[in-house]
């Protein structure tokens, strides 16, 4: 999380978000306006919720924005649940000098292999590699999901499965085609069998 | 009430409901227990499998991974000192450090007695306050509605993550995108861009599994696998010495969380974070805190098992979500044709008995799992996430999918997990949006409602003392994180003169010794 780089990544990333965001209140706010924003005798009509909401969110996003191209970091002011955290953690008259205590600093919901975001993980690969693989299983996804049509649904997620096991994770050809075969196996009981749901079968008429 | 409860114990005392029970206790422990799946994201991926079943059913099942995924994610706060849950962050602090001394046994006993002393106690408050509370809301016009909403929107803002612009803004995109749709006032179609799909609004139950569980995932990847866990296991036993510690914070943990969990909008992470703070303050053992004191176990544990169970007041009397996973809930209960509220009680008795009885047998069961099993848990997490994620990827499309049996709603799933891995990845709360989506509607239709009542006139809200006394509520959530961090600053900063200058009389005296 130190390397200057990573933290310029987050920063780009976070200016296009909230662009984005502001563009996106921008047009709801122009785009409402047309819907109406009173009935007769100043009843709210359908645009006032949306132009309001998107006004805002333009307000909230463009003031973020300015202040992220203005290379400030986002200003963490705690929540309630943070500030008790944190005075739980400062224990008065300095008892817990420990300093292997866990975790004391985690936010919620991260773990803690956070610390090691930049590092390497268990299976050898890199920050870079993971960044790589997680293009790599969302385009899959994406491509899984267009093939619906022509392969059907179990068999282009059975394809995405054998992928993600094999190419991604890289096990082994047999293992993969096991372990896909049975996940889409299990699949096919639960929703086409036991919830009679009729999954589209593609063009080839594989499962369904 | 004791009808009720009968009416309650029936329901959930077949067999039907009985397995499902058991089932969805025993799928929230694992999900509890996993590290990259909350309890959010499990009752996202498995809500489309309960549509086949009665109402009811399902939603007893949905529920138990709800609570028991609180009993899970203290297991590896314990042992390897990762929350598998938000709302046991905290237990990491002396929980772990009890483990380090080989007392994680302990640990685990006391935080699933804990919790299941604070669930009974908890679902008695729930039980006796809820029909009133129902009756109470049955007054509610759309002022009191709306001022309970914003009500609802301003804590989940002020408490879902560490900055309050971006809960706004994320509460404000929800609001937005659940305008998409036809407006059923005015019939007005707003955002639809002449497409069919659009009419109907965009559907949110598949917005939640995109954000949970597709997003959770993709974040997961770019994280990184978590190395794989040893735990060893010495001694299971609990001594009546640690009991008759715990028993005190126990009770004080299971007050506290209801108190927190019935507001709307705070979950159970809030609940065990307050829990912790006050009781390393009331015990006397404060200073023994962040060391492996017991005490500092049972309370935060305690709390969230009481919170999550009092989530269930708004959600089941107004029809307004506690937290993310209830909001879940919340679009399990309309998916269904449900409409929680003041009205549910009355409605649908055996539904709502039926699942409150329920709480109490999945708690039994899991005290039962728990105690005894809990390093069996443990052993899931042995299970690389390399051979999860495509499976929870693979059940997450079709569940979409069986929705509504159609591929819009996998290409929702799709767009919205992309938003959520961007969502995590820059720290943006998914609760807050996750509550404007569900509340939405609702608002729109109050405040609609509202100006009609007052003749165009939106201020009558002021003219309503329950409303105004709400609104008041609302406007103090806001404004206390600032006033309450200012305060505890200027505390800290005194008490840490006065230890230095403790530490010094001390050093003194063993100089002079």
């Amino acid at each position: 999380m130190t390397e200057p780089s990573a933290k310029r990544g987050i920063a780009v990333e976070q200016a296009v978000v909230y662009g984005l965001l502001t563009a996106l209140g921008l047009f709801a706010f122009v785009v409402a306006l047309g819907y109406g924003l009173f009935l007769d005798e100043f009843r709210v009509g359908p645009g006032l919720v949306p132009a309001v909401v998107g006004g805002l969110i333009t307000l909230i996003a463009g003031w973020e924005l300015v202040a992220t191209l203005r290379g400030q970091r986002t200003p963490h002011d705690k929540g309630l649940a943070e500030i008790v955290a944190a005075a739980a953690e400062a224990p008065p008259g300095g008892v817990s000098s420990d300093d292997d205590l866990p975790g004391g600093t985690l936010p919620s919901g991260e773990q803690a292999g956070e610390g090691t975001s930049d590092g390497v993980d268990i299976f050898g690969r890199t920050a870079a590699m993971r960044g790589r693989q997680l293009v790599i299983v969302f385009v899959a996804l994406t491509v899984s999901v267009l093939l619906v049509p022509l392969l059907g649904f179990l068999g282009s997620f059975f394809l995405l499965s054998l992928f993600i096991s094999a190419a991604v994770e890289r096990r082994s050809w047999i293992s993969a085609t096991i372990v896909s075969f049975a996940a889409v196996a299990v699949i096919y009981l639960v929703f086409v069998v036991f919830l009679r749901v009729p999954l589209p079968a593609g063009l080839i008429g594989i499962g369904g | 009430m004791l009808d009720n409860l009968v009416l309650g114990f029936s329901t959930a005392l077949t067999p039907e409901n009985l397995l499902w029970c058991f089932v969805g206790v025993l799928i929230g422990t694992v999900v509890g227990v996993l590290p990259g799946l909350g309890s959010t994201t499990g009752v996202a991926v498995l809500l489309p499998l309960t549509l086949s079943l009665e109402p009811v059913t399902g939603l007893i099942m949905l529920a138990g991974i709800y609570y028991g995924s609180q009993y899970g994610g203290t297991i590896t706060s314990v042992l390897i000192s990762t929350p598998g849950e938000a709302s046991s962050v905290v237990t990491t602090l002396d929980g772990y450090q009890m483990a380090r001394q080989g007392r994680a046994g302990a640990a685990l006993a006391i935080s699933a007695i804990g919790s299941f002393v604070a669930a009974i106690i908890s679902l008695g408050l729930l039980v006796a306050l809820a029909p009133p509370f129902a009756r109470f809301a049955l007054d509610f016009g759309p002022p009191e509605m709306l001022a309970v909403m914003i009500l609802g929107l301003a804590t989940i803002v002020s408490f879902a993550g560490d900055n309050r612009a971006l809960g706004l803004l994320m509460a404000l995109t929800g609001l937005l995108i659940s305008t998409v749709g036809v407006e059923p006032g005015s019939g007005t179609s707003r955002f639809t861009f002449h497409s069919i799909y659009l009419l109907g609004g965009v559907p949110f139950v598949e917005v939640m599994i995109g954000l949970f569980a597709v997003g959770e995932v993709l974040y997961q990847i770019r994280e990184g696998a978590a190395a794989p866990i040893r735990a060893g296991f010495r001694e299971l036993l609990i001594s009546k010495a640690d009991l008759k510690r715990s028993a005190a914070p126990i009770l004080r943990g299971s007050f506290l969380g209801f108190l927190f969990g019935i507001l709307p909008g705070a979950g159970s992470t809030l609940a065990s974070f307050m829990a912790y703070g006050i009781e390393k303050r009331v015990s006397k053992r404060g200073h023994e805190f962040g060391t492996g004191a017991i005490e500092g176990v049972a309370a935060p544990e305690s709390a969230n098992n009481a919170a999550a169970n009092a989530n269930f007041v708004p959600t089941l009397t107004l029809g307004i979500p506690g937290g993310a996973t209830t909001a879940v809930l919340l679009g399990a209960f309309m998916i269904n044709g449900i409409q929680p509220g003041p009205l549910l009680f009355d409605e649908q008795p055996a539904l709502v008995w039926g699942l409150l009885a329920s709480f109490f047998i999945g708690n039994v069961i899991l005290l039962v799992l728990n105690l005894p099993l809990a390093p069996v848990f443990a052993q899931i997490l042995r299970v690389p996430y390399g051979y999860m994620y495509p499976m929870i990827l693979l059940t997450s499309l079709v569940g979409a999918y069986s929705i509504s049996n159609s591929m819009y709603s996998v290409w929702v799933v799709l767009i919205f997990g992309i938003i959520g891995y961007f969502m995590k990845r820059l720290d943006l709360p998914m609760a807050p949006l996750v509550l404007g989506l569900v509340l939405g509607p609702l608002f729109e239709k109050a405040l609609v409602q509202t100006s009609a009542i007052g003749d165009g006139n939106i201020g009558i809200v002021f003219t309503r003392p329950l409303a105004l006394a709400v609104m008041a509520l609302a406007i103090i959530q806001i404004v206390a994180p600032s006033l309450m961090a200012r305060l505890l600053r200027r505390r800290n900063s005194s008490r840490a003169r006065k230890a230095d200058q403790a530490a010094e009389d001390k050093t003194e005296e063993h100089s002079h010794g």
